[in-house]
């Protein structure tokens, strides 16, 4: 095992450090990569949001991390490191020893993402018993715990119910036990509010907050949501067309935002407080995966393009300041112009 | 109600010249332009039998039984010394016209019932569904066995039993897919500016009951030709002289004794036609991206 | 002729269906003998189907796409192509005539033995299961490929599920309702084929009994087999009913 030192020099250890991911699509040589030059940390105890429109490669950014790719794409270039172990390249069996051990993970849609043929309980103790080597019977006892840790009523009952038989939220709060159920360092939540009410998601996200403060897991939330990244996130990465385009501490990002997709995505928010205006939306779309420009990914869609500048090479990373990084050639302009376009 | 001028409903584009288009995609792949190509080079080997067959194949000689393959005879002799290979192609015609009857029973009969119960619903529906329930609890091979012991043995029979034995499984196909037609606006559409009952059933449920029907049509020639092959050998079908490729098979088990290998011509040439039926089916199934009938 | 029908029906319940009008003998006693050996090979095949149809299907759709289930698919194409009958004369040309390690035809009573007994139903087993094992493994594949594209198989897998664990606990249960639908049918239509492969075998069995009843045109025994056949096979639907709800917990409430 390569153990790498997890514990980074302010003292609080890393648990998810992605560096340099390049993803793949298998069978397309010479393609710009689905994901390219992705990088970011996620420390204990810290939530990170992981942003951007539908199609940007968040999602199969996550999946990557727990090594759960599809058939057809690949990891070709950077590291994953969980809790210091390196995954990228790891044997399929130590992946699955690490999955549910050391990184839990909650869906989208809580009704798919449960057997249908399994009861709630056997599904909260499966980890247990797969990692902690515990029986059926001392598993189930510790899954009625778990259930009543997520705020389930009449745990002992719920346990022997199939999924059918609870409404949404409840299943979301039963996957989110099953995914703490042994105490991981990192849980990723992967847009686990999209498919749930309005009034549960805040109670989902309220719920991920306690557990954390609990057992000081880091957690890296996927999302495509603003006002879920504000209420809860500690630091944010914003993914365009399959890089990280921008990241820093949450109120940097939303007070002074240095990439011009972030200053976009964050003018079509509504703000209570204002008077109602109409919205300004994100001109164009993000551009297919294995069409991206050269260049900048965002020039079609960005109003600070100077052709001389943008329409080639790679762009790098470039420092706001300490802790907040953008991939934008004009980061000055950007930062200086006026709140609102 | 009874007028038969009613204002033209627009059918969706896709459904012009269906015909056409269909056999066009299937020739597209492989594996339908193969079968389909065995399945025509039968017709053409059924209509010219007289032509192609080098003997006579009723003609018996006694001297040559059980004979292995020679340069005189490509696949050998049979228990009366009657050439295999020209007893193989006569047997085609059997081949040929035996499932299209069958297939044609079923469909006369499947077709308007499927079509009306499921256009009209309510009592008419569930008097025929119970009745193709009832009938559906029986093995297919059992049904008909029992058909033939009243109608008597024969291949006229035989075909006719295994027609009725396919009308309910095809009366369910269509009525299902009539159902789901019946749901969908046009139909409404139809009733509404005054189409009669006949018009409406043949004229707008008909084209979209047409895809599945296809499928189970081709699928079923082949469990039609199985059906024949499989009542002919326990001698119920076919009788002596003629030869289909069932009591071919059933006369070489008689002697597999004498002559282990004599089952094989006929079992071969059984396989490799349904096999085509089979495998045209699916192609079918994937080309008018029918879905339901599996 | 529904009055008649009617009082046949009522006294085939109670166990009479009549006498035969062409050996005076009682139907029933007649189908009691014929029985044992048509259910010993239909069992034997339905088993044989059932444990290598489950077993081929699960290899080929866990393995998608590879030399395993490229063989299982051509296989399968083929054992439904291939009339039982005819696989049941190669098996004797094979096993029969040129090896000589099996009997080509009759049957031994289990009593008489379970050795004598499974060596002469082992080959006219095999025939008959063979298209059936064809569809199950199908059906199987089918049902493991599409378990493996949802969402709770990559849920499960995130939380550390894998290899036989996976399979058992996630997999098989939930590919397993069309699998039980095509045993259903299947299983009946080997009800059928089982009338051809007891004519290929010499096995005096119930099939056997009703192509004789049917030259003879001996209509009760005619009547009464077609009438056990169908109530076997109403008795199939209702376990593969019930094991619906077995399966799914949902058909239970």
């Amino acid at each position: 095992m390569t153990l790498s030192d997890p514990v980074s020099k302010t003292g609080i250890e890393t648990v998810l450090s992605v560096e340099g991911l390049r993803l793949d699509l298998l069978g397309s040589p010479g393609q710009p990569g689905l994901v390219d030059d992705v990088s970011f940390e996620v420390r204990a105890g810290e939530t990170v949001a992981l942003i951007g429109e539908s199609g940007c490669g968040k999602s199969i950014t996550a999946l990557a991390i727990l090594g759960l790719l599809p058939a057809v794409v690949a990891v070709s270039a950077g590291t994953v490191l969980i809790a210091g172990e390196k995954t990228t390249g790891a044997k399929a069996r130590r992946l699955a020893a690490l999955r549910g051990s050391s990184v839990g993970t909650v869906f989208q849609d809580p009704m798919s993402s449960l057997n249908p043929t399994m009861t709630i309980g056997a599904q909260i103790a499966e980890s247990r018993q797969l990692h902690l080597k515990e029986s059926r019977k001392v598993a189930t006892e510790k899954a009625i715990e778990l259930l009543e840790l997520v705020g389930i009523p009449n745990p002992r009952s719920r346990a022997a119910a199939y999924p059918f038989e609870l409404s949404g939220g409840m299943q979301q709060r039963a996957l989110i036990a099953a995914a703490v159920a042994c105490e991981p360092q990192l849980l990723i939540a992967d847009e686990p509010t999209t498919a749930l009410d309005v009034t549960v998601q805040a109670e989902i996200l309220e719920l991920l907050k306690s557990i954390q403060e609990r057992n000081g897991m880091g957690v890296l939330l996927v999302t495509h949501d603003l006002g879920v990244v504000a209420g809860v996130a500690d630091r944010v990465v914003v993914m365009y067309a399959g890089e990280t385009v921008e990241q820093a501490q949450t109120e940097d990002l939303f007070a002074s935002p240095a990439h011009p997709y972030t200053r976009a995505l964050l003018s079509s928010v509504p703000q209570t407080g204002k008077r109602l205006k109409p919205l300004p939306i994100v001109p164009g779309r993000v551009p297919p995966a294995g069409a991206f420009p050269q260049g900048c990914r965002f020039q079609d869609r960005c109003s600070y393009m100077v052709p001389s500048l943008c329409l080639d090479g790679t762009i790098p990373v470039a420092q706001v300041h300490p802790h907040h990084e953008s991939r934008c050639l004009r980061i000055d302009e950007v930062v200086r112009s006026e709140r609102t376009p | 109600m009874t007028t038969s001028h009613s204002m033209p409903v627009p059918l969706p584009a896709s459904r012009r010249r269906p015909g056409l288009r269909v056999l066009r995609q299937i020739v597209r792949r492989p594996a339908g332009a193969i079968s389909l190509c065995l399945l025509v080079g039968l017709v053409f080997v059924a209509v010219f039998a007289p032509l192609i067959a080098p003997y006579d194949p009723y003609d018996q000689s006694l001297r040559d039984q059980f004979q292995g393959p020679s340069s005189e005879h490509w696949l050998g002799t049979d228990d009366f010394g009657r050439d295999v290979l020209s007893r193989l192609i006569y047997a085609t015609r059997i081949v040929v016209i035996a499932p299209v009857v069958a297939v044609g029973l079923a469909v006369l009969v499947g077709l308007p019932s499927g079509l009306f119960a499921g256009y009209l619903r309510g009592r008419v529906d569930a008097v025929l569904s119970r009745i193709a329930d009832a009938l559906l609890s029986i093995p297919a091979i059992v049904a008909a066995i029992a058909i033939v012991a009243v109608l008597g043995p024969g291949i006229g029979t035989t075909m006719i039993a295994i027609g009725l034995v396919f009308a309910p499984r095809l009366f369910r196909i269509v009525r299902g897919a009539t159902l789901s037609v019946v749901e969908e606006g046009y139909i409404d559409a139809a009733q509404s500016i005054g189409a009669s009952t006949n018009r409406v059933v043949w004229v707008h449920c008909l084209p979209n009951v047409l895809a599945p029907l296809l499928v189970q049509i081709t699928l079923m020639m082949g469990f039609a030709l199985l059906a024949e092959a499989g009542l002919s050998f326990l001698g119920l079908g076919v009788q002596l002289p003629q030869a289909s490729w069932g009591s071919m098979l059933k006369a070489a088990a008689d002697q597999q004794f004498r002559a282990p290998y004599a089952v094989i011509p006929s079992g071969v040439c059984l396989t490799l036609t349904i096999l085509a039926f089979n495998t045209l089916g699916d192609v079918v199934r994937d080309v008018t991206g029918d879905r339901k009938t599996s | 002729m529904a009055v008649q029908f009617g009082s046949w029906l009522l006294s085939a319940v109670q166990g009479d269906f009549g006498t035969s009008l062409y050996t005076d003998r009682s139907v029933a006693e007649s189908l009691m003998q014929a029985a044992p050996a048509t259910i010993s090979i239909s069992i034997v095949a339905i088993l044989l189907a059932a444990v290598l149809g489950v077993t081929a299907g699960t290899l080929a759709g866990l393995r998608r796409d590879s030399w395993i289930d490229r063989g299982v698919s051509l296989l399968a194409t083929l054992g439904i192509a291939m009339p039982s009958f005819w696989v049941g004369l190669l098996l004797v040309s094979i096993f029969s005539f040129q090896v000589n390690w099996l009997p080509a035809t009759g049957y031994v009573p289990i009593t008489e033995g379970l050795g004598e007994w499974l060596r002469h139903i082992i080959l006219p087993a095999v025939a008959l299961a063979l298209a059936m094992t064809a569809e199950i493994a199908r059906q199987t594949r089918g049902g493991v490929v599409d378990v493996l594209s949802r969402p709770y198989v990559l849920a499960a897998r995130a939380r550390g599920a894998n290899g036989g664990w996976l399979v058992r606990k996630h997999v098989l249960r939930n590919s397993a309702i069309p699998v039980v639908t095509v045993f259903g049918l299947q299983s009946a239509s080997l009800l059928g084929g089982v009338v051809i492969i007891e004519a290929v075998f010499g096995v005096s069995g119930l099939g056997t009994l009703a192509i004789t009843a049917v030259v003879r045109q001996d209509y009760p025994v005619v009547q009464a087999y077609v009438v056990l056949v169908a109530v076997i096979v109403i008795t199939i639907n209702l376990i593969v009913d019930v094991s619906y709800g077995w399966i799914n917990p949902k058909v239970r409430s």
